[in-house]
């Protein structure tokens, strides 16, 4: 008899561990396939692209807001090492590009290890390993990728990413730097798939900065080859800026995204001082001549 | 004569330096681990020590590129061991800096000194030292050490000399060092090992600190951005810019192109700033308090090891003046 009811809790708990094994559970979320991002969320931002100065929504630092009023966008042309450069891995799912996501299995357990996602804009490929893999030693070279491992908790797939290069918060100059961390939370409702980020970055942000994307599953999306030729795309400029910038003081462009849309400028300059409701408070006159835009903005 | 005592205090520094570490404490014993890192190709990171030591491990030879405090030799030579029963060749230092050659004296020790030019062989002959390593490094490394005027002859910094650039072929890979003349110091050289695709830069990148230039000891903001960009057109990146040739910094993690054009790009940007500046007639004070390297602080600033942000853009503004004069 007590044989018997041992065997029975046995295979309970075999049953139990089948079910609910965390490795087995993330064997049923399959992200692999082709995804098309979704541009109705801050398609100003990731198609055409931001504006320069325009740093609204952005829990900045002054540091952060200086790199970005010294930013001139030539620099990107002129600076030939930046032709080829990709995304950093939390920008590049702004999703400029569709994105393809496989899974790794291993061979031998036949449990899910990885997920490989290639972003069509220069052939970006990043691994999230789910196998829990020693993060890289603190001399190892970081990269624009950075180094992610995901878990699943319950239907949602959380990912942790390291070592990051310096890169981009926002592509008009501000900067992300390589010692920032960020957690995605990528959860799949039938063919769509939203990605929330959560950025934390200690040199340039006073306070976790939160986005989302959406992408919708494409079957007959297909991934072009990449192929980038680091040459320099503009000639150095009178001044003779081999790293183009604007002197503190001299940007001509600082106002404009302000003046365009008719707000207040110290709303557009970021910091957590403006991004909560208490600002209305406070916030000044919008500047400009221009009448609310409400139509061909971009 | 402020430049002998600047060099005086240098020196005190070093002595100093090897003082507190060239007791019998070894690293274990303080609660450091040391670890070889492998960067690529023959080519290792020591990390653990107070900054980082480059090796090139083969059959034939192992070379150094700046040594460790002499406590962590033994340790290091242990780890080194598990790879290669090679002797120590050489050890190449990259600028006279404390914490680049501390464990010179104690490394030449270990290896087999090669000999050069027409004088193969007298060191034998007239029972010279055979045992020791060469410790090679720029002339302008012993040229500031005796401007120092210290009254330690005893102490073994360098035993090789060069002037230009120098290369040396050892474990089937040239290995070419590079002279940067007046950037961190006026000594300061670059070694690149080209089969593994890995450059040694010394305190010529440092991640997230400012660079330290000691405009006392010939070194200057623009020297400093000449020699990135000399490093810039040895390197090669890999696809998208990732990897490709690696370069090893003085501290911090090892980078590639793209770290060395972040910090080349800060330096040129502040530089700018701060010329625009003299040029508008503004006075020292006036410059430390307009915050130019403000957008930077929070990535290099003091608060992370090297220079303050004053001490930076203090070396900047008298290298700026310097070249003026």
């Amino acid at each position: 008899m007590i044989s018997r009811n041992f065997s029975l809790i046995k295979s309970l708990s075999f049953l139990a561990a089948l079910f609910l094994s965390p490795s087995l559970l993330a064997q049923e979320i399959d992200f692999s396939g082709d995804w098309r991002p979704l541009y109705f969320e801050d398609l100003p931002e990731r198609i055409p692209g931001p504006h320069l100065a325009d740093y609204s929504g952005m829990p900045i630092n002054d540091a952060a807001r200086l790199r970005g009023d010294s930013y001139n966008p030539n620099r990107i042309s002129v600076v030939s090492e930046y032709i080829c450069r990709e995304h950093g891995g939390d920008y590049s799912m702004r999703g400029a590009a569709d994105m393809r996501i496989e899974r790794v299995v291993d061979p031998q357990t036949q449990q899910v290890i990885a997920f490989n996602t290639r972003i069509g804009f220069m052939g970006m490929q990043r691994t999230i390993w789910l196998n829990n893999p020693e993060r890289p030693a603190d001399i190892a070279p970081h990269t624009f990728r950075g180094f992610s491992t995901g878990s699943f908790d319950g239907n949602m797939l959380n990912i942790l990413t390291t070592d990051f290069k310096e890169s981009y918060l926002r592509r008009n100059g501000l900067a992300a730097s390589a010692e920032r961390t960020t957690t995605e939370h990528w959860v799949m409702h039938g063919d769509y798939l939203t990605v929330v980020t959560v950025i934390d970055d200690p040199v340039f942000l006073t306070e976790p900065m939160v986005r989302s994307q959406s992408w919708v599953r494409d079957v007959s999306a297909r991934q072009a080859p990449s192929s980038c030729v680091p040459l320099q795309e503009l000639p150095i400029n009178a001044l003779g800026q081999i790293v183009p910038h604007f002197l503190p003081g001299q940007n001509p462009w600082l106002l404009e995204f302000a003046e365009r849309y008719r707000l207040p400028y110290s709303g557009v300059r970021g910091g957590i001082e403006t991004m909560y409701p208490e600002y209305m408070d406070t916030m000044e006159a919008p500047v400009g001549e221009q009448e609310f835009c409400i139509e061909e903005c971009m | 004569m402020y430049k002998h005592n600047f060099l005086n205090l240098y020196f005190t520094k070093l002595v100093l330096f090897c003082f507190l570490f060239g007791t019998s404490v070894n690293a274990a014993e303080m609660g450091l681990e040391l670890s070889l890192f492998h960067v690529k190709g023959q080519v290792y990171v020591l990390t653990g020590a107070d900054a980082n030591v480059t090796v090139q491990i083969g059959d034939e030879a192992i070379v150094f590129v700046d040594t460790p405090a002499p406590e962590y030799v033994e340790e290091m030579m242990s780890l080194i061991r598990e790879i290669s029963n090679a002797p120590v060749r050489y050890a190449i230092t990259t600028a006279l800096d404390p914490l680049h050659l501390a464990g010179n004296e104690t490394i030449e020790n270990l290896g087999f000194r090669g000999f050069g030019g027409r004088g193969v062989g007298v060191d034998v002959a007239i029972g010279g030292n055979t045992t020791g390593v060469t410790l090679l490094a720029h002339e302008n490394v012993l040229n500031r050490f005796y401007l120092a005027e210290n009254d330690v002859e005893s102490l073994t910094l360098t035993t090789t000399y060069f002037t230009t650039d120098f290369d040396i072929y050892l474990n089937d890979e040239g290995i070419a060092i590079y002279h940067m003349p007046n950037a961190h110091t006026d000594g300061d050289s670059i070694v690149f090992f080209r089969s593994s695709d890995v450059i040694s830069l010394g305190d010529l990148l440092v991640q997230g600190q400012f660079p330290d230039i000691d405009v006392e000891a010939g070194g200057s903001v623009n020297g400093f951005i000449d020699a990135l960009n000399y490093t810039l057109e040895l390197v090669i990146p890999g696809p998208n810019a990732e990897g490709g040739t690696y370069v090893v910094p003085g501290h911090g993690r090892i980078g590639d192109e793209i770290d060395v054009v972040e910090y080349r790009n800060m330096l040129v940007i502040i530089r700018d700033r701060i010329q625009y500046q003299i040029e508008q007639g503004m006075s020292f004070d006036q410059i430390i308090a307009s915050e130019p390297a403000l957008d930077y602080d929070t990535e290099y600033g003091g608060a992370r090891g090297g220079p303050s942000t004053t001490e930076f853009i203090t070396s900047v503004f008298q290298s700026l003046q310097e070249e003026v004069e």
